[in-house]
């Protein structure tokens, strides 16, 4: 349905983007996530034509974006967008905002744009506040809005820039649930969704595309990404993995292998190809991590604890200078912060990454 | 002492009204006249074309440059007698009228369209994008999601500029057409009260645009977007 091919964009010598590519099917989630600048905001602008780029094709649904004799207008009637700053007209009421590109763009009568707008409205549970301005709507209320005016022209594709990065914490959160009940409503809607909040990306995303320094680097489902990232950028983004540097000792038959991770021998479930010798990144998540008391793993000393309400998150050095984080229910049965503490890393929850993978 | 002498106010009333009639005409036409001609002329300097941003922006420059008396005389002597002459040969127009008219709402169109030019380039990036994202088209998007909102910006502006205008208007005289101003010089020069004329204009001059600014005022504590 939209099919992203060797998209760049530069300024001078400065690369916004870089040979981008991805696909969207008709139905499917796919996240671009990434640190702020790596360029997420200028592709989905491209991929409507708000933004020209230099080398590359955009198809929507068989139409080339950049080619000149495509009747843009048109071509975005189809295609609804959601930006960041909402970008609500404050001239025009909430039932406006929802009837304008109806009546004005699509033509459809009055009658009919009203009844679209009013269901609409009644999708995002704003029916009451149709009369009401924007600038009297609160942040999430106006994003809402954002959303219903994105629909009201039927879109084939939806584009979502950072949608929810202007609410607050616990709001980004309930919208998120929101946004999934709006997927499930909207099955034949490709969605490109851009974000640099990677629990925002775990949740809604069928594919999530990593993007980094103007670069796509890594496209795959959310489960893999997550699971088995393929690069140390990946892997330490999304989920903010340990990422323990080491060397293979031995492979087993039954597809693990024996890393030596600061001088302890660390049994993995899963080889990703290694040999005997190669260097590697062992890649756990915090929550994995298991603290054995005085014996048992790795040595670590104990150096800091926050409460995060339902957990703590511990940091650890090894070595005296690599920094690992544990996440714990608890801290009863933990030594104090300044203790030395073993850190058992299950052979079922480690990952190895070739170190060299990263993007450049 | 100088001794005031207010009786030949009151019979002078009926004729003064009359001037503030042709005041307030030439207002209003340059005011609507202006805005609307400022308009085609800012959108057009914002425009791509290179070639008639720069006509645009020669026209500013030009009425900008120029003194107001000096384009009331230009517009007397070379420009509309030979327009109308050679456009309507036979008709009974008021020159004088035609000419303030004309003078003044091409004069004002160079200062509202730079108004307007900074309202439209006020509006954000981004409410032009949501706006073409919703397929609107160039000419759709400065109509029904820029202007709208630019204009809403620049009331207090165009209302300040009207009351420059309202006051500038007195400077019809030098083509001869009796503004208010001008009916109020001529009654003091035809019944030696010139003290009490100036005085006269000058408070009703001073009381219209008060009011005209404490609304400009009002409008500015109102106007939120």
């Amino acid at each position: 349905m939209i099919s992203i091919r060797d998209i760049s964009k530069w300024y001078g010598a400065f690369h916004v983007l870089k040979d981008c590519s991805t696909e969207i099917q008709k139905g499917e989630v796919v996240v671009v996530c990434g640190p702020s600048g790596s360029g997420k905001s200028t592709l989905i602008k491209c991929v409507n034509g708000l933004e020209p780029f230099q080398k590359g094709e955009v198809i929507i649904e068989g139409t080339s974006v950049g080619a000149k004799k495509t009747n843009l207008p048109k071509l975005r009637a189809r295609v609804g967008m959601v930006f960041q700053h909402f970008e609500l007209f404050p001239h025009l009421s909430v039932f406006q905002n929802l009837t304008i590109a109806q009546c004005r763009v699509l033509r459809r009568s009055a009658g009919e744009a009203e009844e679209k707008a009013g269901r609409l409205l009644d999708l995002v549970g704003l029916r009451a506040h149709a009369r009401k301005f924007p600038a009297q709507l609160s942040g999430g209320q106006q994003q809402r809005v954002a959303i219903a005016r994105a629909l009201a022209i039927r879109p084939r594709v939806l584009l979502l820039d950072e949608p929810l990065s202007a609410l607050d914490a616990q709001l980004r959160q309930d919208m998120v649930g929101e946004l999934q009940g709006l997927r499930r409503s909207l099955p034949d809607v490709a969605m490109l969704y851009v974000t640099h909040d990677q629990a925002e990306a775990l949740a809604l995303a069928d594919r999530i595309a990593v993007m980094r320094d103007a670069r796509l680097v890594d496209v795959d489902t959310a489960d893999r990404l997550y699971h088995q990232p393929p690069s140390q950028f990946t892997a330490a983004f999304l989920g903010g993995a340990n990422l323990l540097p080491g060397m293979v000792l031995a492979t087993t038959p039954d597809g693990g292998a024996r890393v030596q991770i600061a001088g302890v021998d660390v049994p993995v479930d899963k080889n990703s190809g290694f040999d005997v010798g190669d260097q590697v990144l062992l890649c756990v998540r915090p929550h994995a991590l298991e603290l054995a008391g005085a014996n048992g793993g790795l040595s670590a000393q104990l150096v800091s604890a926050q409460w995060r309400g339902a957990s703590y998150r511990l940091g650890l050095t090894v070595d005296g200078d690599q920094r690992l984080h544990a996440d714990v229910p608890s801290l009863t049965g933990l030594p104090a912060v300044g203790e030395p503490v073993a850190v058992r890393i299950p052979a079922d929850a480690a990952v190895l990454i070739r170190p060299d993978v990263e993007a450049k | 002492m100088y001794a005031f002498d207010w009786s030949s106010i009151p019979a002078s009333l009926p004729f003064l009204w009359q001037g503030m009639l042709v005041t307030l005409q030439i207002t209003l036409v340059a005011i609507v006249v202006g805005i609307l001609l400022g308009t085609i002329i800012a959108v057009v300097r914002l425009s791509k074309n290179p070639i008639l941003s720069a006509l645009a922006a020669a026209y500013v420059t030009l009425f900008r440059s120029i003194p107001l008396v000096m384009v009331l005389l230009w517009f007397q002597l070379a420009l509309v007698p030979p327009v109308v002459r050679w456009l309507f040969p036979k008709s009974n127009l008021d020159l004088n009228l035609l000419i303030a008219f004309t003078a003044f709402a091409f004069f004002e169109a160079s200062y509202y369209a730079e108004i307007i030019r900074t309202g439209i380039q006020s509006i954000s990036k981004g409410q032009v994008m949501a706006a073409q994202a919703l397929g609107m088209t160039d000419g759709a998007v400065m109509r029904l999601v820029i202007l709208p909102q630019a204009f809403r910006r620049m009331i207090p502006l165009l209302l300040t500029q009207a009351i420059i205008l309202f006051q500038d208007s007195s400077l019809v005289y030098v083509i001869g057409l009796a503004d208010f101003f001008g009916v109020a010089k001529n009654r003091a020069d035809s019944t030696g009260s010139q003290v009490e004329f100036i005085l006269f204009a000058g408070a009703v001059y001073l009381i219209l645009c008060l009011t005209l600014s404490t609304i400009v005022r009002q409008l500015q504590k109102r106007i939120v977007i």
